[in-house]
């Protein structure tokens, strides 16, 4: 059976749009004289319920938002945004800060020179988190391996690439870096 | 989280007059609603997610304009809407870097999601008009009334049935190999 979105009445004269509503609103059972001694809406009711049911049950599926969308969240309307600073050092002449964007730049550039890492998951940057809670600061990125990579070796490497590039390059010393592989990919 | 209509009116005046931990208690009542919404409509958990904390920080700023006519989930859904149909609008054609769409890759992995009724679904999904979509996600996602989806997306009622048949009868039809 074809439905043409366009058609807007079965060949029996009902209105289909009907039809779809009804299935829509779980009444699969014919209702009113007309359908009831129609044989070609019963099989059209039966056929839109059996289709309708996948749509139905994944439409209506639960979705939980990230634990981290809140925090985020105050963390912008807060000032400090997702541009937010790290400070990294304090003299008496002065503080040096650097944005998350260019810690992610680092820890992007750093991972991706590890043997077995093929490419970041996702777009950049949001692939790569980072969060800064009074000081501490630790990176999440999820990324692509090589087949045949030994993946917790290359996971070893990329945290201790980025450590190590993080601090040379930054200043700024990781609490934790959490690799997570997502897929393989020649 | 579900906020009372009374308890949430006191966070929104609270809110209103610069209270962040009342805002707070709003994003939490709100999250998931918009999360899901986001996430349907633009199909990836990333985007969705700098959507709905788009949504929420927009919803901040413009909290002095918000009526209360209006459901509070009904002015989160009109910006959260109109986020993601920008955000659509704004991709290029191309399929994004790590994210590969159905279809997009050949392979084992390919062939099982190609064969799994859900990746079809997704596909007629992403294939309606951006238009359609969120009317059939606000309606059936939602459970927005009519008159609620045409406050959001700014058009008629009848404008929102009959985008929502054509939605419908476009996922029934991708639907004919799974039932």
């Amino acid at each position: 059976m074809s439905l043409d979105p366009h058609a807007m009445r079965l060949e029996c004269g009902a209105d289909a749009a009907t039809l779809v509503q009804q299935v829509v609103d779980g009444r699969v059972a014919p209702t009113g004289s007309h359908q009831e001694s129609c044989e070609l809406c019963q099989a059209t009711l039966t056929e839109l319920a059996r289709r309708w049911r996948v749509a139905d049950r994944w439409l209506r599926e639960p979705v939980r938002a990230p634990r981290s969308l809140v925090e985020s969240v105050m963390s912008r309307i807060g000032g400090s945004g997702p541009s937010d600073r790290h400070r990294v050092a304090t003299t008496p002449r002065g503080a040096t800060t650097i944005t998350t964007r260019a810690l992610v730049v680092v820890v992007a550039v750093a991972a991706l020179e590890v043997p077995g890492v093929r490419r970041l998951a996702g777009r950049f940057p949001s692939t790569i988190r980072s969060r800064d809670q009074a000081g501490t600061i630790t990176v999440a990125l999820e990324l692509v391996a090589q087949p045949h990579a030994d993946l917790r070796r290359a996971a070893s490497d990329v945290r201790r690439r980025v450590v190590a590039d993080c601090a040379w390059l930054l200043g700024l010393e990781l609490a934790a870096v959490d690799v997570a592989f997502v897929d393989l990919e020649e | 989280m579900v906020a009372t209509a009374g308890s949430e009116a006191e966070l929104v005046r609270r809110a209103r007059a610069g209270d962040r931990g009342a805002f707070e208690g709003i994003v939490r009542c709100h999250q998931d609603q918009i999360y899901r919404l986001s996430l349907r409509m633009l199909g990836d958990a990333w985007d969705a997610e700098e959507a709905a904390q788009d949504t929420f920080v927009q919803a901040w700023r413009r909290l002095g304009g918000f009526r209360a006519e209006a459901s509070l989930s009904t002015w989160l859904y009109r910006i959260a809407t109109n986020r993601c149909l920008n955000m659509l609008r704004a991709r290029p054609p191309v399929e994004p870097v790590g994210g590969p769409e159905v279809g997009a890759v050949e392979g084992p992995d390919h062939i099982v999601e190609v064969r799994s009724e859900v990746a079809s679904l997704r596909v007629a999904i992403r294939e309606l008009s951006t238009d359609q979509r969120a009317v059939l996600l606000l309606r059936e996602s939602e459970g927005c009334s009519y008159a609620e989806i045409g406050a959001i997306l700014g058009i008629s009622v009848a404008a929102v049935k009959s985008r929502l048949h054509r939605a419908r009868v476009c996922l029934i039809d991708a639907m004919a190999a799974w039932a």
